[in-house]
């Protein structure tokens, strides 16, 4: 039984068991995708009031909230769900940074999925590429922040698989 | 058989006398040495002296969580001895739940003052990936400067990032613990400024990555950011790092005043440090002199910030690479803006990769800036196709160079709060007055860290002795003047303004016992004449209480221009006032005040104000 869990917005996510489970139609060795494979699915992405949250203020600071009972036990861990969140949260400033080719906010996503900096320019031009080709579908102006936030997730693991030697699957 | 459980249970009972020996001794010296009331016990526990009825410490801390005594929030003595029993503990099943796991910070000191070894060895998986693998490095405080979108954020805010040295890896993964008050969604806004005041609210500690704050701060809420790395020891950067993690989830009485992010973080440092960033006003804790203090800190030539970082906001982006641009692409930018089908003309086409590359960053940062700032989604047109350029273009970053930036930083700027003595005069009568503004800034002096050509006070009051007698002249509760200042004259990056006071004012120049109550606001435009002069112009409108036959109240148009440099700034104003009722019908009033920065923290002004006489003032200022 799924149990949802509401998850605070300002806490770490815990680790779940991992696996090297893979989902039907990924690349291979990208893992599962945390927006469509944990069984969490929304729950993880509350939308964001991101007026409410300002610099002084604070909802909620009870303990981490994402555990196996959240989670299929056999496909997440808190790396593939950290990654998620990350993407979701700055989406639009890290597909800038894809566009230009570098930034900050790259280079942090390719750190996460444990793609090292000599593969990133590598992978760079991969995702990019990826990216570019959703940019420019007809349906990219309907999709949600969610499946954007998902495919980015999808693009950045397999840029990294085809790319990076040191990657750590999440 | 029998011999060896024998033996094994003589080993299991011999062990545990050693072990239990071994706490009493721990315990038996800590007692000796009298620990539990050492300056470095009582910050770690927060503890105050107090004048209770059979209590002498309290915990700042409210979580129980936090002690392992029962009485360990008001007993430091119980709570040392229950921490020496915990660390001695055996490891449970998840050994994150350990004293020593759960509080490194009070471990590696006791370990120090009582040099013990007997203890189990516990592995905490949780501190780790806190600490990155231990690879914290060094600790950062981080500044957001201030925000007059939110009364919680007007003074800006305080945080502290861990910084690891693991090699490659982004510091926007690195960990950051943040104290804020945790309130209720949608608080009435009237409970929300009382319980903040006076501590209705609980505050807490929270961590998370770096990245949230640089993305919230600086695409959301437009504010710049700054980072100031301290120079410290191995030793105070492993000690800062544990005490924060065990500050992580705990909660205290939030006091917006006083007891806010920059008190606390100052309080985490010093707990374990002897580094002391508190100001010690008895009044207010404001960040930016939490960071001026830090900026002062010079131990035998050994300064305490050993790096300053710049994270410019978007609209700071914005601002910085649209001024970079040559006319012409001002002027397209500007095409661009309006009409997406522009990028086919041209004046476009013929443009250069980095040319290219430079108008769409331009273009991106503008859409987002604009939506952020009205609160609205980008213009997805736009928005998208100057995104689906830069996808076309070779992969090319305009890296943001911030070195030109640091003379800006606020940890430069003036003390915040203001003295001011000044010697007054009309055509009949002379007279002086004093003038003290707790915090902050008005738009002659709007320093780093400050919004240029703005104003934000709080309490700020002046009593003159003219006449022969000695009144208040005026007290601001509250005084607030939001400029924005449209430094593209793109579309939609306007420059919406308002005002906003509430406090007592006397009612004319030279009058006695005319003071009123009142509260006043406007709306209006700004615009720059020129780099450093902004104009503005306001219509808006004030109640007060009826005395002396005044009315009750106004309509006003309000005509500003204000001159700020870095030594020299001045504002003329004029205002009119259509009175609602009472005995004045239409009221002309005019204000001219110019001020010089002799040294950074003393300054002259000279004052000239007119409303139905005309009164001159010469002052001195001291900010402290």
């Amino acid at each position: 039984m799924k149990t949802k869990v509401l998850l605070p917005l300002l806490l770490l996510v815990s680790s779940c068991i991992s696996s090297t489970a893979l989902a039907e139609d990924k690349p291979t060795g990208s893992g599962p995708n945390p927006f469509s494979d944990c069984g969490i699915g929304a729950a993880l992405f509350p939308n964001t009031d991101w007026a409410a949250v300002t610099s002084n203020i604070i909802w909620d600071i009870g303990t981490t909230a994402v555990t196996s009972a959240t989670a299929s036990p056999e496909t997440c861990n808190g790396k593939s769900v950290a990654t998620a969140q990350y993407i979701h949260r700055t989406y639009d400033t890290l597909v800038e940074d894809v566009a230009k080719g570098e930034g900050e906010y790259l280079s942090a996503a390719f750190d996460l999925v444990g793609c090292a900096g000599n593969d990133q320019a590598a992978a760079s031009v991969s995702l990019r590429q990826q990216i570019a080709t959703e940019l420019t579908s007809n349906s990219y102006s309907q999709k949600s922040a969610i499946e954007k936030s998902s495919n980015f997730y999808d693009a950045l693991h397999a840029s990294v698989a085809a790319n990076c030697i040191s990657s750590i699957n999440s | 058989m029998k011999s060896i459980t024998l033996l094994l249970l003589f080993f299991a009972i011999f062990h545990s006398n050693a072990a239990s020996s071994a706490i009493n001794d721990v315990a038996k010296s800590a007692i000796e040495k009298k620990l539990a009331y050492q300056s470095r016990w009582l910050k770690i526990g927060h503890y105050d002296l107090v004048e209770e009825k059979h209590i002498q410490f309290k915990s700042d801390v409210i979580s129980s969580n936090f002690f392992l005594s029962a009485r360990g929030q008001f007993d430091p003595e119980a709570e040392l001895k229950a921490t020496i029993d915990q660390i001695f503990a055996p490891i449970p099943d998840n050994p994150n739940l350990h004293a020593q796991c759960r509080f490194p910070a009070r471990y590696l000191w006791l370990k120090k003052q009582l040099n013990f070894n007997d203890e189990p060895k516990v592995e905490c998986g949780e501190f780790d990936r806190f600490t990155i693998g231990k690879t914290v490095s060094s600790i950062s405080i981080v500044l957001a400067t201030g925000f007059l979108g939110n009364p919680a954020s007007y003074y800006g805010h305080t945080l502290i990032k861990f910084n690891s040295s693991l090699e490659g890896k982004s510091q926007l993964l690195d960990e950051t613990l943040n104290y804020g008050a945790i309130l209720p969604r949608d608080p009435n806004p009237i409970i929300y400024i009382v319980k903040g005041v006076f501590g209705g609210y609980e505050g807490g500690f929270s961590n998370i990555q770096f990245y949230f704050h640089d993305y919230h701060y600086g695409d959301n809420e437009l504010r710049d950011i700054w980072e100031y790395e301290l120079q410290l020891t191995p030793d105070e950067v492993s000690m800062i790092t544990a005490h924060a993690w065990e500050l992580v989830g705990k909660k205290f009485r939030y006091y917006f005043f006083k007891k806010n992010c920059g008190y606390q973080t100052a309080n985490l440092i010093n707990a374990v440090t002897d580094i002391d960033l508190d100001p010690k006003n008895p009044l207010y804790s404001i960040p930016q002199a939490m960071i001026l203090r830090a900026a002062a800190i010079n131990d035998k030539g050994k300064k305490l910030i050993n790096k300053i970082s710049y994270y410019p906001s978007r609209q700071s982006r914005l601002y910085k690479k649209y001024g970079k641009l040559k006319k012409p692409h001002k002027q397209l930018v500007r095409s661009l803006v309006s009409n997406v089908e522009k990028y086919q003309d041209t004046q476009y086409q013929v443009l250069s990769d980095s040319e290219k590359a430079a108008i769409n960053e331009v273009l991106i940062d503008y859409h987002h800036f604009v939506a952020k700032k009205n609160q609205r989604s980008p213009n997805q047109d736009g928005y998208k196709k100057a995104l689906s350029e830069l996808f076309d273009l070779p992969s090319s970053g305009s890296n943001f160079d911030a070195t030109t930036e640091l003379i800006r930083s606020p940890h430069i700027s003036r003390k915040p709060s203001l003295i001011q003595f000044n010697g007054i005069a009309n055509e009949s009568n002379a007279g002086f007055s004093v003038r003290v503004r707790p915090a902050y800034y008005d738009p002659l002096d709007a320093d780093n860290g400050h919004v240029k050509h703005a104003a934000l006070s709080m309490m700020d009051a002046e009593i003159e002795y003219f006449h022969g007698n000695l009144q208040v002249k005026a007290l601001d509760l509250i005084s607030i003047v939001q400029t924005n200042h449209a430094a593209t004259f793109l579309p939609d990056d306007r420059g919406d303004s308002w005002r906003l006071k509430a406090g007592l004012k006397k009612q004319d120049i030279d009058c006695e016992s005319c003071l009123v109550a009142r509260i006043e606001g406007s709306k209006g435009y700004s615009s720059h004449v020129s780099e450093n002069m902004l104009a503005s112009v306001y219509l808006g409108g004030a109640l007060q209480d009826q005395k002396n036959n005044n009315g009750h109240g106004f309509l006003n148009n309000i005509y500003n221009i204000s001159y700020q440099r870095e030594k020299i700034s001045f504002q003329l104003e004029y205002e009119k006032r259509y009175h609602l009722n009472g005995y004045k019908n239409i009221e002309n009033l005019a204000r001219l005040e110019s001020r010089y920065a002799i040294t950074k923290n003393l300054d002259a002004r000279v004052r000239i104000e007119h409303y139905n006489d005309t009164q001159i003032a010469f002052g001195l200022g001291i900010y402290f």
